[in-house]
């Protein structure tokens, strides 16, 4: 039986009941309600980013759903930063999109995709200089020279060895 | 068939949603001091659910839920559109995410990210990811626990201890003619400390210091009299702090928790 969404702009998406699934929040109100008709408001999500969040959860909709014990932020260093080619092609989207959709995931509750979001901001900062970074999310220096050459001086205690 | 139940759960997700929304929105205030608080205790993205169907199926409650839902709607929005208009990761995403994302970062990006700006180099979430790196480096456990992030820790600013214990170890492991003192550092690493962190990873105080105290009786060989009279007479009388071979055991964990005394 498909399932209702109403997006914060209004529109109706329906979707499998599988496919909606992905979202554990979404799950748990089709628990709590049992069958029913009634549509899912979703208020923190707007149509262009729900209809990307659903291609998502289209193409996931077989994967296992993860479990309970998810790792927790400092696990996550110890994973790579990998994201398969389908996901990385999915998640090749504009910055302002690529945040919509990890606000969307987060309170979704649609951990794979919280993740993938998660890994590729991660990337987008790896390997870059401080004004790469600047750059990339619009931020203005602030440091006075002196600042600056100070903090680099203890950064060199401070990286990777 | 009422949906009282859903629309509780809406609500109770909105109303956190708002909460959130309206604390950022202060924070975004040219007050500057923007992420102080990080959310890295619970859980990624679980969200408040409500299971009471006691609750969800009261009837006489349902029109002023219902009202309210819209309010709360109305006002989500405009908060929604004005975090999502920044660029600044640190500023469009909230506490539970921006560590995710930070703790990802290698300790030469994380150097990276301090240079970026003034409120980067305060930020709570570089400075939690510099935590975790300051740990793994201080235990080298492959299994380490989660480092439990509280108050005291995010007083501390973990990249400048970071590099006092590597500048520490740095000494400890290289003598002052050799001249290796970078190529030194990763195999003279400081092993990993010998007893055990409780399970959530966390060590108070005085488990610290048993643990230092164990530690000294089992490595520092207390010189003889003889052996201690030659060496002051080799020191010149003087008693000086010199990092020597066999005389160093106590000193190495201690420098991981800085001077500070609990």
């Amino acid at each position: 039986m498909p399932v209702l969404l109403v997006t914060s702009d209004n529109e109706q998406f329906r979707v499998e009941k599988v496919v909606a699934q992905r979202s554990v929040l979404i799950k748990n109100m089709l628990e709590d309600v049992g069958e029913s008709d009634q549509p899912i408001p979703l208020p923190n999500v707007t149509a262009p980013v729900l209809k990307k969040v659903l291609e998502y959860c289209d193409h996931h909709q077989t994967d296992p759903l993860p479990t309970g014990d998810e790792p927790s932020a400092d696990e996550s260093r110890k994973r790579t930063t990998d994201i398969s080619e389908w996901d990385q092609k999915f998640i090749t989207v504009d910055q302002e999109m690529l945040f919509e959709i990890i606000l969307a995931a987060n309170y979704l509750d649609i951990k794979p995709l919280l993740d993938v979001g998660c890994k590729t901001v991660a990337n987008m900062i790896k390997g870059k200089s401080p004004e790469e970074i600047r750059k990339l999310f619009n931020i203005v220096n602030d440091f006075t020279p002196e600042e600056e050459a100070q903090i680099k001086k203890e950064n060199e205690w401070a990286e990777d060895r | 068939m009422a949906p009282g139940s859903l629309l509780q759960d809406v609500l109770k997700q909105q109303l956190e949603a708002v909460e959130d929304a309206q604390r950022r929105s202060g924070l975004l205030s040219p007050s500057d001091s923007d992420d102080e608080t990080i959310d890295v205790m619970s859980g990624t993205a679980t969200p408040v659910r409500s299971r009471n169907p006691t609750r969800a199926t009261s009837p006489t409650r349902r029109p002023a839920k219902q009202s309210s839902l819209g309010q709360v709607s109305s006002l989500l929005g405009s908060e929604l559109s004005a975090r999502i208009s920044s660029k600044d990761p640190l500023r469009a995403l909230p506490d539970k995410i921006r560590p995710i994302i930070f703790c990802m970062l290698s300790a030469t990006d994380l150097a990276a990210c301090t240079l970026v700006c003034q409120r980067w180099k305060k930020s709570q979430t570089i400075n939690h990811a510099w935590y975790q790196i300051h740990r793994h480096e201080t235990y080298q456990f492959s299994d380490l626990p989660v480092g439990k992030w509280t108050k005291r820790e995010s007083k501390r600013d973990w990249r400048t201890e970071l590099i006092k214990a590597r500048k520490i170890r740095e000494k400890e492991s290289s003598t002052p003619l050799n001249g290796q003192l970078f190529s030194n550092s990763r195999s003279n690493r400081t092993p990993a400390r010998s007893g055990t962190v409780t399970p959530d990873g966390y060590l108070t105080p005085r488990e610290l210091k048993e643990e230092e105290w164990a530690r000294q009786e089992q490595t520092s060989t207390t010189p003889d009299k003889v052996q201690s009279r030659a060496w002051y007479k080799e020191v010149g009388g003087k008693r000086v702090r010199k990092t020597k071979t066999g005389m160093t055991g106590g000193m190495r964990d201690r420098t991981a928790w800085s001077e500070e005394e609990y």
